[in-house]
């Protein structure tokens, strides 16, 4: 532990000077020193840095016979691939035919010998200090130390279990890949260039946390991406300092432009089809080590509308599966004040037989209504979070007796009006269509403070708070790009994905606001409807 | 000045909604009777005309704002106090309007709130905008853009479906000949809304293509003077020339009869929230028209750092500015037909003049100014 | 930053302690759906009766307070010399507030009408609550606070039940006109026109019509019923007109939607039912030397609905020939309509309005004079008739009976 402070200390100081090296720390300090020549020393120091972890393994064995050298493989019990180290690491060691060559060899010699020869493993590195050796083992590969020669051998052995690959759990699509993410950021690597196989797919890895070394890794597309944004996620990940990442979440919250806002400006998605798509469309995936989701910046205000099945559909029925995803964002927003404003300020707004309706349930009503709605959201807030808390098997139990059990027993006792119910539901299945999780989170916290101004002030209220959210909207900027684009700044050739999704073929430049190089994504020849229109006669032709 | 861009899409889109703004409230250019559209086309086209003069001076200026060139062409002496008068100028203005707006509010839904309270919160949102930055304003001007455009054009159709527009209430046309409507042009549709564009010689330094603005301003103008022009047409065939004229609030009114098939009725909703954006970006365009002329005059690097006291200023001119609605009307007309001639039409002819003789003398710069001074 | 946000909890505090100063909670209105005018006792009061609502006993289905026994609406009397007078005395009998933004119907009694309504009708106008779609309605020979107090059978709100009845029988009979609040007004401040307002009368005793129970019966004792169209002058009712003159009425208003004429045949009266589907009106005016002159053209389209006598109705000379009886009595009916109202001496159709726009400047001097002139007034009418369909049956089986009589 100790041991371990000291490094961290040293390299907060050390690393705003080389923000460039991925690795921190290059200055000699304590975690630099080199081996020993002599393994039982190093063994020992082992044992004594790590607190002689049992999970820690040192296998000791000797190699040729005249004399006998001495070797130990160092590895972590729980990040290794066992078959992998007993048949490429331990086996070749110890039963390999060629042992005979070994008599009377040095230390160095050895050393040469398992390095080129003995070890079947595809990545095998020198390790010469404390530090390397430690992140070496930590990572989950194996170090091999030699008696009397003061480098070790690092085999990469890395491995152990990972949840497989399995459906997406909160981006589902009908037609769409029904691949998600795990928490192995090779796998996710893995994930994305099997979609993406062009040399120009560009990775670069990162560790951050102090203590957790977390390996983050950044995905953009060379020649498509600015390289304004590419510097910018740089500066931004290298200037995080602190001592653990443990989700992508975290990183997320380092990041981002402005953090008084309720409006996510970092997009995360559990989908490698969508991260491709957006690695094409010039942004940056950062993909943090143990957790299933992958951060994309920018993010603009209308990529949060956009679901996978978007583009596996018929642009037509994907274009009004849009609006109405725009149009529950906007009753989830704005559905219970829009309703107390009306029954409490412009009642000559309800048509009459509405109105009357309106007035019959909500007699002897207790409550006024923005107190009814405040208590019907909160109770249904309560619920979701429940549903989501709870082992999966009492959730359903949970939503049962909340939703049915205890609205209809509310609504006959008189406690609260039917309609309430009628609003606060739509209010609810309206958030879930957002495909967003963050978005409709963000919605949901926006949703009280507009209740209380329709009951102040009704819509007049109501009105300016749109206008100050929207003036908020606006004033965003994720990475240096206006959040609200292509609305505001108002970008036509934009339009075509935004609002609606116009058919494919039409979608012939990446998203403008982002991309300013390298913009055309697709031959005007590519596609048969444009090809209709070349193989027209010459007197019809319309282009040039 | 700050570094803002702003591009002339969005110039074009802060013009339209600040010429729909509080004129859409009134009954505008009602002295025509029946023609009051006419009278605003023709407004329309005075304005244009005026609008010419800010731009050759803005190309002559094309970095500074009007109260800086006031001075450069005026002289300092001269020209101060009169930029100190156009700050002013900008501060009443959108004064009137919240008040316009807070008295319409009072009257029709808020008749038991303090006006005071309506109008901090008007201005509440104004400054928390404008605190963002003037770029964050006109992109919110574009989204707001196209929704006002979407609730105008459901409006107006709303009206024509429902079967209650009776054409024969334009008719007769030009029953009294053109006077009336030449009257009503001078007394009002000329200056208020279209003269009033002169806040955006204010604004006009911030656009980030200086060769599209004359594009832009004559596209906006013409689009809502065409706007507010069939929009007046609707308001007389429904509710005749005689209840437009005498009524607070005709556009209200007018879609307060709408029902169709007894479900689409009662839209003042729509009424409503369109005045309510419409006039928050127009009293936003005053307010910070006053700011960049209050900056410019104190030398204070910055703006933002005026933006709370103008609009405590604002705040309180509102409400002392007129006692009653009587008097905040009667008011209205001197300011319709004095205040506003002389600082939309008759100062900027004199810095026309004063720029050609500047531009005849050789533009000498600072010397020029013992000739100003002489005049 | 840390004062930003002081600001911000001011702000929201501001909010919520402010209270609601115009919040008006749904349980504490009184919905106002009907207004009755009546006259006073003395010369400037009238007498205001608000009909309003008993939401939960209108609506059926609510849980658990589906009240049946509660009549459905509850009307409230007051006098006063203007409305808001009379309403904010209403608030000593009323246990809520009213609220007129839901008003469906103005009902004035007839004794109130014929002493004229001009003064009374500003602060109506004036009123943000009450809006320009209500409908104005003359109590026929009653006051309206009788009529006001009926339950209908159909629809549990007396309101909406006599606002159905003007619609249907707008759009069906033809023999009322949907005028609203706003009509009246342009019509008073017009000096080319004179307001007119369809008319309400009530058969059976009025008294029994004030219970649950006659809504409860088959055939209810007391029944409303559309009842001609009352003209006006200088804001006074001067006289009734019923059945055709109605008709008429409409047709010159450009309101008829469809109605039903009964046309000769074989010598006999009102033999051929003929429906029409489709009017157009359009009114020329002209000055000539001096002297108005109104040409009205009317095209209609029609199909029969009934036959009581033996046609052929498959040949296009019978079609032809019903289609200028069809004229003729259209004509008569507008003609009626034109006399009874110069009769009384009142221009309800606009036509000075439509010399006005014929020719402003003639205008000028003929408004001095209008409702003189408007009783001397020619009026030519031009009807075309076109008559489209024979229904769903070509021939009559009269006719065939017809035939096989004469081939025995």
């Amino acid at each position: 532990m100790k041991f371990i402070r000291k490094f961290t200390q040293k390299t907060r100081t050390s690393s705003n000077r080389n923000r460039d090296e991925n690795h921190q720390g290059s200055a000699i300090d304590d975690g630099h020193r080199p081996l020993d020549t002599d393994l039982d020393i190093n063994i020992k120091r082992f044992r004594e840095e790590t607190g002689n972890s049992p999970d820690l393994k040192v296998r000791q064995f000797e190699l040729g016979s005249n004399p006998q050298i001495r070797v130990a493989a160092i590895y972590n019990e729980g990040l290794v691939d066992q078959p992998q180290l007993n048949e490429f690491v331990i086996q070749p060691l110890m039963l390999s035919k060629d042992r005979g060559r070994l008599s009377e060899a040095s230390g160095e010699q050895v050393f040469h010998f398992l390095r080129n020869h003995a070890l079947p493993v595809g990545e095998v590195d020198t390790v010469e200090n404390w530090n390397e050796v430690m992140n070496t083992v930590m990572d989950g590969n194996t170090i091999i130390f030699i008696d009397h020669f003061p480098v070790a051998i690092g085999c990469n052995t890395s491995g152990g279990e990972w949840r497989g690959i399995e459906k997406p759990t909160t981006e589902l699509s009908i037609r769409g890949p029904k691949d998600s993410f795990n928490e192995s950021i090779s796998t996710n690597i893995s994930l994305i260039r099997r979609r993406i196989k062009s040399p120009n797919l560009w990775l670069e890895m990162y560790r951050i946390g102090e203590i957790t070394h977390t390996d983050v890794a950044i995905m953009y597309m060379n020649g498509i991406v600015s390289d304004q944004i590419v510097e910018e996620v740089r500066q931004r990940l290298t200037g995080i300092k602190v001592d653990g990442i443990l989700q992508a979440g975290n990183i997320e919250q380092l990041i981002e432009d402005q953090t008084m806002t309720p409006f996510p400006t970092v997009y995360n998605t559990e989908r490698p089809d969508l991260v491709s798509r957006y690695l094409l469309d010039g942004r940056v995936a950062i993909i943090v080590d143990g957790t299933p989701f992958v951060l994309l910046v920018p993010a603009l205000f209308t990529q949060f509308f956009v679901a996978s099945d978007d583009y596996a559909q018929r642009y037509d029925i994907s274009s009004f599966i849009r609006l109405l995803r725009y149009a529950s964002f906007l009753i989830s927003l704005l559905g219970p004040s829009i309703y107390i404003a009306a029954i409490t300020f412009h009642q000559e707004m309800i048509p009459t037989p509405l109105l009357f309706s309106l007035a019959a349930t909500r007699e002897g009503v207790p409550f006024p209504a923005l107190v009814e709605a405040l208590l019907m959201e909160l109770s249904f807030e309560i619920l979701r979070e429940a549903g989501i808390r709870m082992p999966r098997a009492v959730g359903q139990a949970v939503s049962i007796v909340g939703a049915l059990v205890l609205g209809q027993a509310a609504v006959q006792a008189g406690i609260v009006s039917p309609a309430m119910v009628i609003v606060v539901s739509i209010t609810g299945i309206a958030s879930f269509s957002t495909p967003a999780y963050n978005l409709a989170v963000s919605a949901r916290l926006i949703r009280f403070v507009l209740m209380i101004l329709a009951a102040t002030f009704g819509f007049y209220t109501l009105t300016l708070a749109m206008i100050v959210l929207v003036a908020h909207l606006s004033s965003l900027r994720s990475f240096g790009i206006p959040y609200l684009s292509p609305y505001a700044p108002f970008q036509m050739d934009d339009q075509k994905d935004a609002l609606v999704r116009l058919p494919l073929w039409m979608l012939a430049t990446r998203t403008k606001a982002i991309n300013k190089k390298n913009i055309k994504k697709m031959e005007p020849s590519g596609h048969s409807m444009l090809k209709k229109q070349n193989n027209r006669p010459e007197g019809e032709r319309h282009e040039e | 000045m700050e570094k803002i861009r702003i591009s002339p899409r969005q110039l074009f889109c802060l013009i339209v909604l600040f010429e729909l703004g509080s004129s859409l409230v009134i009954p505008l250019g009602a002295d025509a009777g029946q023609d009051a559209w006419l009278a605003i086309l023709a407004g329309l086209i005075a304005g244009l005309l005026i609008f010419q003069v800010y731009l050759y001076l803005y190309r002559q200026y094309p970095a500074i704002p009007l109260t800086g060139y006031i001075r450069k062409i005026l002289g300092n002496v001269l020209g101060w106090p009169i930029s100190l008068l156009y700050v002013a100028f900008f501060i009443y203005g959108s004064a009137r309007i919240t008040r316009d707006i807070g008295d319409l509010l009072f009257n029709s839904v808020y008749d038991e709130t303090p006006l005071f309270l309506l109008h901090f919160l008007m201005l509440a949102a104004i400054t928390y905008v404008l605190h963002k930055g003037f770029e964050v304003l006109a992109r919110t001007g574009e989204v707001f853009f196209g929704i006002v455009m979407i609730l105008v054009c459901v409006g107006i159709l709303l009206v024509i479906f429902s079967g209650i527009v009776q054409f024969t209430l334009l008719q007769p046309v030009l029953e009294n000949g053109w006077e009336p409507i030449f009257q009503a042009v001078v007394s009002q549709t000329y200056t208020f809304p279209f003269g009033q564009i002169i806040c955006f010689a204010m604004i006009l330094p911030y656009l980030a293509k200086p060769g599209r603005a004359r594009r832009a301003g004559m596209t906006g103008l013409i689009v809502s003077g065409i706007i507010l022009s069939l929009i007046t047409a609707l308001e007389i065939s429904v509710l005749g020339a005689d209840l437009v004229q005498r009524s607070t609030f005709p556009l209200l009114i007018t879609l307060s009869k709408v029902d169709i098939a007894n479900f689409l009725q009662r839209l003042d909703a729509l009424v409503v929230f369109t005045l309510i954006i419409v006039n928050f970006f127009k009293i936003s365009i005053f307010y910070y028209s006053a700011v960049i002329g209050a900056a410019d005059l104190f030398k204070v690097d910055k703006l933002r750092s005026l933006i709370l006291p103008i609009g405590v200023i604002i705040l309180f001119s509102s409400m002392n500015i007129a006692g009653s609605h009587a008097e905040h009307s009667v008011e209205g007309d001197f300011y319709l037909k004095y205040t506003l001639e002389l600082f939309v039409t008759v100062i900027p002819l004199f810095l026309l003049v004063g720029s050609f003789i500047r531009r005849l003398l050789g533009n000498r710069g600072e010397s020029g100014f013992s000739t100003e001074q002489q005049r | 930053m840390r004062s930003r946000s002081l600001l911000m909890i001011l702000c929201m505090a501001l909010l919520l302690l402010t209270g609601c100063w115009n919040n008006r909670e749904l349980g504490t209105l009184a919905i106002v759906t009907a207004i009755g005018l009546d006259k006073g006792k003395n010369q400037n009061e009238h007498v205001f009766s608000f009909q309003v609502v008993n939401p939960s006993a209108v609506i059926s289905g609510t849980v658990g307070q589906g009240d049946e026994n509660m009549g459905p609406v509850t009307v409230y009397t007051e006098t006063g010399e203007t409305l808001f007078e009379a309403a904010r005395k209403a608030s000593q009998k009323a246990p809520r507030r009213l609220f007129f933004s839901h008003v469906r119907y103005i009902m004035i009694g007839e004794q109130l009408a014929r002493q004229g309504i001009n003064g009374v009708l500003d602060s109506f106008e004036r009123s943000n609550e009450i809006r320009l779609t209500a409908r104005l309605v003359i109590a026929k020979g009653r006051t309206a606070q009788e009529v006001l107090a009926i339950v209908t059978p159909m629809e549990k709100i007396p309101a909406t039940a006599g606002v159905g009845a003007l619609e249907f029988s707008e759009e069906l009979w033809g023999e009322s006109i949907k005028i609203e609040f706003d009509d009246v007004i342009r019509a008073i401040g017009n000096p080319g026109r004179e307001p007119m307002i369809s008319a309400v009368e009530l058969l059976g005793n009025p008294r029994a019509g004030q219970r649950v129970e006659n809504i409860q019966l088959t055939k209810p004792d007391v029944i409303e019923k559309i009842g001609g169209i009352g003209a006006f002058r200088t804001g006074k009712l001067v006289g009734w007109l019923e059945g055709e003159q109605a008709r008429g009425v409409n047709w010159l208003h450009g309101s008829l939607k469809s109605s039903v004429l009964m046309v000769d045949c074989d010598g006999k009266k009102d033999q051929v039912g003929i429906e029409i589907t489709r009017s157009k009106t359009d009114i020329q005016g002209k000055v000539v030397q001096g002297k108005p002159q109104i040409t009205v053209t009317i095209t209609e389209e029609a199909s029969i609905a009934d036959v009581k006598c033996a046609i052929h109705l498959s040949s296009p000379a019978v079609i032809y020939e019903l289609a200028n009886k069809l004229e003729d009595k259209t004509m008569l009916q507008i003609m009626s309509a034109v006399k009874a109202a110069q009769q009384y001496k009142t221009d309800i159709f606009g036509f000075g309005e439509v010399i006005r726009r014929a020719d402003p400047k003639a205008w000028g001097h003929l408004k001095l004079d209008w409702p003189d002139r408007f009783s001397q007034l020619p009026v030519e009418v031009k009807v075309k008739a076109f008559i489209r369909q024979p229904g769903m049956i070509t021939e009559p089986y009269l006719l065939k009976r017809d035939k096989k009589v004469r081939n025995e």
